[in-house]
């Protein structure tokens, strides 16, 4: 899928659909020349299905594909940001790694590169961690989010991480406002609260005031064991938060009817006879468990139903803001 | 065509609304018995591409005792719904296909509303859309409660 806004500063969709190759790919990473590359390692661009040239079968939170990483230090790089003083960015993760996987890493590319914040997932406390980075390649003790609306985190369901990284002057001033939402399941269809933690001044340290994002890294960066680490719905933007995709609405409009739920329905009729060109292009995984099956087609009707009780002032379980 | 269906048909064709094309809108009627018992027969009129809807019932002030066991009883096979109160005073009804079809054209029983209220007021009718066989929106008519007293 593609993400595009007014304000974005890099749309890097995190794997595309080559409508000739009916195949998922990820040419569009490696924009801006990251030092690297597009892809570093051997990540897998792939979706639900077996028919898109890929026999791996991964789950994608949105559009026909994600990007599936199997071992640490696989993952893909953005370099279109340029010493970036004020960073935001969104993505979705599934993480079934053990022990502490960094999911998402911002840098800065000077002499020697270094991180400025890093996003893990540990899976011993289940909990994202966000740790700001001490100018030298270190970093300092991290905040961390363990539930979303009371439900502790959990491995293997599908999770937003969205953070505003905000430079300030000098070289210790930075901050890093961090917000989680995900693994809602079938009851929760009046909307859930996002968890959010910071990481206040003093907690992230530059080499040089002037230094700033210029690339990121996405998938399976580094540390941990276990399965794979699968993201998705990347997006990212000097200004503006990006929010969360609208969980449900199958066919991408940007609001959630019962004519979703229906195209959730033949979505999981594709998925059954692994065939591509049947997959939605919106998020039918309503319950956001990794996996498309009849159940989110009635967590969709359900959701739509209590949509409809709100009046209009609620789409996709999630109050309308003007 | 059962009595109800030539009655709210009757109703159509006198209010104007009944084209040579018919449009997909969730209809009522409401009727009142002694005592303040309500009973609300839902139908959907549909225009032979309509699979899926959502629509409100938002029942008069003091409505209470709904009752929306029998509120999904006569869909047609191949559809299943979600049927809910919300509040104590409003009836979200959801309902898809699932075999890939869609309602025949024309007016198709929903099911029943019953409620207890002492107002004039009859319940209405709104946050209404369907969709069709692909899922995608559908052309829509007017909701519409009729009294039968």
């Amino acid at each position: 899928m593609i993400r595009k806004s007014q304000l974005f500063l890099a749309v890097a969709a995190l794997v595309g659909m080559n409508a000739a190759m009916a195949a998922c790919n990820t040419t569009q990473w490696g924009q801006g020349s990251p030092p690297g590359g597009a892809a570093v390692g051997a990540p897998i661009a792939d979706g639900p299905v077996n028919s898109d040239a890929n026999p791996a079968i991964t789950s994608r939170y949105s559009g026909k594909c994600a990007l599936r990483a199997n071992a640490t230090g696989n993952y893909v790089q953005d370099g279109l940001p340029l010493a970036e003083g004020s960073y935001i960015s969104r993505f979705y993760v599934l993480p079934n790694n053990t022990g502490e996987s960094v999911v998402f890493q911002a840098m800065a590319d000077v002499a020697t590169d270094y991180p400025i914040f890093k996003i893990a997932f540990d899976q011993g406390s289940n909990s994202f961690k966000f740790y700001g980075g001490n100018g030298s390649g270190g970093f300092g003790s991290p905040v961390s989010i363990t539930t979303v609306n009371g439900v502790a985190i959990a491995a293997n369901r599908w999770y937003m991480v969205e953070t505003t990284y905000t430079r300030g002057s000098g070289t210790s001033a930075g901050t890093l406002s961090a917000t989680v939402i995900g693994n809602r399941g079938n009851g929760s269809l009046t909307g859930t609260t996002p968890s959010t933690a910071n990481l206040a001044a003093g907690s992230m340290v530059l080499a040089n005031a002037a230094d700033g994002v210029d690339y990121v890294q996405l998938g399976w960066v580094s540390g941990g064991a276990g399965t794979s680490v699968v993201v998705d719905g990347f997006e990212s933007r000097r200004s503006t938060a990006i929010g969360s995709l609208k969980r449900g609405d199958a066919n991408n409009s940007g609001t959630c009817t019962s004519g979703d739920a229906t195209q959730a329905l033949q979505e999981v009729n594709a998925i059954t006879g692994n065939n591509e060109t049947g997959l939605k292009l919106g998020q039918t995984d309503c319950n956001e468990n990794g996996s498309v099956t009849s159940g989110d087609s009635t967590c969709i009707l359900n959701m739509v139903n209590a949509d409809t009780a709100s009046g209009g002032t609620r789409v996709c379980g999630m109050p309308i803001t003007p | 065509m059962n009595t109800k269906q030539i009655f709210v048909t009757a109703l159509l064709l006198a209010a104007g609304s009944a084209s040579a094309k018919e449009l997909n809108a969730p209809m009522a009627l409401e009727a009142s018995s002694r005592g303040g018992s309500k009973l609300l027969s839902l139908d959907f009129e549909s225009d032979g591409n309509a699979a899926s809807f959502s629509f409100r019932v938002v029942f008069p002030e003091g409505a209470k005792s709904i009752d929306t066991s029998r509120c999904l009883s006569e869909l047609p096979k191949g559809f299943v719904g979600v049927c809910k109160v919300y509040d104590g005073k409003v009836v979200a009804v959801t309902v898809m296909n699932t075999e890939g079809g869609a309602f025949p054209a024309g007016l198709n029983s929903i099911g029943k509303l019953a409620y207890s209220s002492n107002s004039k007021n009859a319940a209405v009718i709104d946050t209404f859309e369907a969709s069709n066989r692909d899922g995608n929106l559908a052309s829509m008519g007017v909701a519409k409660v009729e009294k039968l007293d």
